[in-house]
């Protein structure tokens, strides 16, 4: 039986300014046939401890302590004698299937190549037929006819399947795979998650599986390494550890995920951030925002860092504390209105049938020749007052698409945005300027979201200028006043967007957005790019706000569990259509379509079941310029029947305030 | 003096990020700790001390360029002074004219000619670019044609003409008004043929930066096309700014010193080209004449492309190591 056994290792980085400790002494042991799952949020070494493994970190990089494979050390060892065990025994998976695979080369020549390395006897035709069998057997559907396909031909989700054959054409006894479905969607990264268990049974392969997704990890781990500041905090097998927490740091981890709150409460967030990997905190490095620090006597979580201690036979844990107090209960906000569902209850935004097409670039000459690929179809929804409406769906669903037809940051085909008694969609962008006042964006990404070129009190008084709502010389107090509200410290208002960590980002855009007080927030992802601590800190902030100022949200998201936990009403896009839509307990609770069922199913939640107990979608999204005829989902549904093809199935209602585009909507059944 | 395509500008990829990530003193630290950079820009310094301060200068040694001095030249106009303290380069063949006062205003002229060209460059390659890049449609295509345009123009025939258009249109030689067209006509030809390669690059900039989310979000807010243009895109564009005046001043002055040899450019100034002009003649009898305005342009030119590098590589996180 093979064995990997990482001791002690440490990873520094030295360059010119201060040392950067990556790793700090982690010790791990994994058997073949196991998956390890490394926890963490971002900056706390996961990555890095992993491609030690591999003998691949930078030149920079000081490695210390033992990686041993079969008994054959790593560290130190001669470039050679590692280059002959990468591949061979040890393989890897990258985050992201599109930069790991050369673009000029078919993916039969890649895989087969990788083969090559460790076999050169082996001619190239018989190297190609491996590579063939290696396709076919992580699920590509005509294998020896698309190992002539280039990586563009690929989707994303079957470049990973690629990616996956390129590691184990060799036979490695290990796989590393960092983040292997970050870049994926989630019904991609069920099945992805799923081929790379069934491999694991199949081969006696062990994996380490790194991800900052604690569901990730529950899906498949056997086991559960938790890192914290380059340190591994605590470890054990996967369902104790994420029941029965013993670090405060993973207990307040998980008690942060949205899956896990009630609706509408506020999350209990962990306040601050990740601590820098250049600048940890002294002792503990999890003290600045541990809850039980005044449980420890003697300010010891200050000044000294606890040992890794096994409280039981298979655990570790990092803790002074030899065992947590009972988890506090979250808060439920009340201060939010009450919305009734009564249809005399006027929405403040209401979308109407709206559709955007595009145009394809290069495809014919004359303008009417070119073809138009119809990326938003009839799309209605409605925003109300203190109130948030969700909209999900994979990528390319068109989701994004709606939000800035929305704002009007692109102009619709057709369809009507009615708001305060006007049409949004025909209005020009002059008599639209006094209107954008109320109508505001939040986005995605924190770092390109903001003008590195400005500072914070330049970004957040633009809007204030530019719509002249306090006089000049008032901007100075207005914008100290919007930082206290978002949770900024004031007297950082001359700082540039580089000084604040990502979360402290996402509040300048909150604050930016706030400055002009909008009825309604255009959200587009606004939490998916943040670590999972400073997520749940987002996300209540947005609630307090709402329930503060009565901001209708129009939310979107690709997170099914942060939409259930933040909003009352829910629509579900697929291929630029709304399939599903209605009240929170109803499509989470009674999903009527195959589409959001398969799309709850795939969640990877903590509580969810592992793989063989839930059924996962095949395929993926069709490309939107060639959307299948009939029901659009048709092709992906394991109900369709022959009518799917010809009709296309209309919103019509299945229960209160439900509606559905299915020809056979499961009516009434409970899901899961 | 064969790249005529924007000069100096096509010097640097199209690939390179141009986006300043890092703060300004990391910047400087970067040019400080850099020897050959701190190096040239003390002589770029000494350069533009002496361009600034000509006229003290030669005051100060009582020479001034365009005096004759018959008396210091025998009778087969070879002078008859070496360098001494008070004609520290000696004296030109023929005329007598002081040497080291012509090569201080050389660098006066040279200089000035350049900075105001390659303003005028940044400044059109700005505007167009911006406004290609943002506005795209027909905007893009004008300017973009326009680019084309001015790549396919010979730079030295369309100057052999000017200057042949201003000798016939323009009054006298040597007269006032001459001196003034020729100069204006001049740092408008450096500038008509380095904007592209600043328009080029803008353009492709601003493309990229448009879809960022913060010029969404300003849009959103109803920011005004001008205020996006200028408030937000242009702070951002500073990289391209500054290497394209580290980049583009070395070839305007070569460019300069080609046009002045061939007896295109400034006739009546004492630029560096003009020097060489005049001293080619001589260049067997007094060879001394011939390497002063020579060695200059090498050093100021080899001294300006090391900064311009060095800074571009400053400005660039990805190459800093």
């Amino acid at each position: 039986m093979s064995r990997l056994v990482v001791d002690n290792l440490s990873v520094t980085f030295r360059g010119t300014g201060r040392a950067v400790h990556a790793v700090c002494g982690l010790s791990y042991e994994l058997q073949a046939g196991r998956t390890l799952g490394i926890v963490g949020e971002s900056g706390c070494g996961k990555s890095t401890s992993a491609l030690a493994v591999l003998g691949l970190n930078d030149r920079r990089a000081e490695v210390t302590g033992s990686i041993r494979l079969d008994g054959t050390e790593i560290v130190g060892a001669p470039a050679a004698q590692v280059r002959a065990l990468r591949g061979s025994s040890v393989a890897m998976v990258f985050q992201n299937p599109q930069s790991a695979l050369h673009p000029m080369k078919t993916i039969g020549t890649q895989i087969a190549e990788a083969y090559r390395v460790h076999h050169p006897r082996t001619s190239r035709a018989v190297a190609l037929k491996r590579a063939a069998e290696m396709l076919d057997r992580v699920g590509i559907a005509a294998a020896a006819r698309r190992v002539r396909d280039y990586p563009h031909e690929f989707s994303g989700g079957m470049r990973q399947r690629a990616m996956i054959a390129m590691a184990l054409i060799n036979d490695p006894s290990f796989l590393i795979a960092d983040e292997p479905t970050t870049a994926l969607d989630v019904t991609v990264q069920a099945q992805i998650l799923d081929l790379l268990d069934e491999l694991k049974d199949e081969r006696g392969l062990g994996i380490v599986l790194i991800t900052h997704d604690v569901g990730v990890v529950s899906t498949v781990a056997d086991d559960v390494l938790v890192m914290y500041a380059g340190r591994c905090v605590e470890f054990g097998p996967t369902r104790d550890v994420l029941d029965d927490p013993r670090m405060p740091y993973t207990a307040e981890l998980l008690a942060s995920l949205p899956s896990r709150a009630e609706p509408d409460a506020l999350l209990p967030a962990i306040p601050g951030s990740p601590p820098d990997p250049s600048r940890l905190p002294s002792g503990c490095a999890f003290h600045p925002r541990c809850p039980h620090i005044d449980l420890v006597p003697g300010g010891r979580c200050h000044t000294a860092l606890p040992e890794l201690v096994g409280s039981e036979p298979g655990r570790l844990s990092r803790c002074h504390l030899r065992s947590l107090p009972a988890r506090r209960t979250s808060v439920i906000i009340t201060a939010r209105e009450p919305r009734t569902g009564a249809p005399s209850d006027e929405p403040v935004l209401d979308v109407e049938h709206l559709t955007k097409d595009f145009a394809l670039r290069g495809a014919g000459v004359l303008p009417g020749a070119r073809k138009r690929v119809r990326v938003v179809d009839d799309v209605s929804l409605a925003v109300h007052r203190g109130s948030s409406i969700g909209l999900v769906g994979e990528t390319g669903c068109g989701k994004t698409t709606v939000a800035r037809l929305i704002v009007r940051l692109l102009d619709a085909t057709s369809g009507t945005i009615r708001y305060a008694g006007t049409d949004l969609a025909t209005m020009s962008q002059a008599d639209l300027r006094p209107v954008r006042k109320d109508l505001q964006m939040i986005f995605q990404d924190p770092v390109s979201s903001l003008n590195g070129r400005h500072t914070a009190h330049t970004i957040i008084g633009t809007p204030l200028r530019v719509h002249a709502i306090v006089p000049g010389a008032g901007v100075r107090n207005r914008v100290r006043e919007l930082m206290e509200v978002v949770g900024l410290n004031p007297d950082h208002a001359d700082r540039y967007p580089h000084e604040f960590s990502s979360g402290q980002r996402q509040r300048i855009g909150i604050a930016r957005a706030l400055a002009v007080e909008p009825k309604i927030i255009v959200a587009d992802e606004p939490v998916s790019s943040l670590d999972v601590s400073v997520q749940a800190q987002i996300l209540n902030l947005l609630s307090r706000l709402q329930a503060e100022f009565g901001i209708g949200y129009l939310f979107i998201a690709h997170d099914l569990t942060v939409v259930r936990q933040f909003c009352q009403d829910v629509s579900v896009m697929y291929l630029g259509k709304v399939v599903e839509t209605g009240g929170r307990d109803a499509v989470y609770g009674r999903p009527a379509h195959p589409y959001t069922k398969a799309l709850l199913a795939a969640v990877p939640d903590v509580a969810a079941p592992r793989r063989g107990e839930r059924a996962v979608l095949s395929g993926e999204p069709p490309d939107p310029a060639a959307v299948p005829s009939g029901c659009r989902f048709r092709a992906r549904c394991p109900i369709a029947q022959n009518v799917c093809a010809q009709v296309e199935p209309p919103l019509v209602e299945v229960a209160p305030g439900q509606r559905v585009a299915c020809h056979f909507p499961a009516v009434g059944a409970a899901a899961r | 003096m064969t790249d005529a395509s924007g000069f100096g500008f096509a010097r640097f990829d199209a690939e390179a990020d141009l986006e300043l990530d890092a703060p300004r003193q990391t910047v400087w630290r970067a040019l400080l700790g850099n020897k050959v950079a701190a190096a040239s820009g003390m002589v770029v310094a000494m350069f533009v001390l002496t361009a600034i301060f000509a006229p003290l200068i030669c005051a100060a040694f009582g020479v001034s360029p365009n005096d004759p001095h018959t008396e210091l030249v025998g009778f087969d106009d070879q002078p008859l002074v070496g360098p001494s303290l008070h004609h520290p380069f000696g004296v030109a063949p023929a005329t007598g004219k002081d040497l080291f006062a012509n090569w201080v205003y050389g660098a006066r002229y040279s200089l000035l000619i350049a900075t105001l060209a390659a303003t005028a460059a940044i400044a059109i390659g700005l505007v167009l670019g911006m406004a290609a890049g943002y506005l795209g449609g027909w905007v893009d295509r004008i300017v973009s044609w326009l680019i084309d345009l001015f790549l396919t123009m010979p730079f030295l025939l369309v100057a052999a003409a000017v200057a042949a258009i201003l000798d016939a249109t323009v009054g006298r030689r040597g007269s006032g008004a001459f001196q003034h067209a020729q100069f204006v006509a001049l740092v408008l030809m450096l500038a008509a043929f380095g904007w592209t390669g600043m328009a080029r690059l803008v353009r492709a900039q601003v493309l990229s930066l448009r879809e960022r989310e913060f010029v969404l979000a300003a849009r959103v807010i109803g920011c005004s096309t001008s205020r996006i243009l200028f408030r937000e895109l242009l702070p951002n564009l500073t990289v391209p700014i500054v290497l394209g005046f580290s980049l583009g001043i070395p070839s305007i002055v070569t460019a300069e010193a080609t046009l002045s040899l061939l007896g295109i450019g400034i006739s009546t100034l004492p630029t560096w080209g003009a020097t060489i002009r005049d001293a080619e003649p001589w260049w067997r009898a007094d060879p001394g004449y011939l390497w002063q305005p020579v060695l200059a342009l090498i050093v100021l030119v080899l001294a300006l492309n090391l900064l311009g590098d060095a800074l571009r590589d400053a400005l660039d996180p990805k190459i800093r190591r």
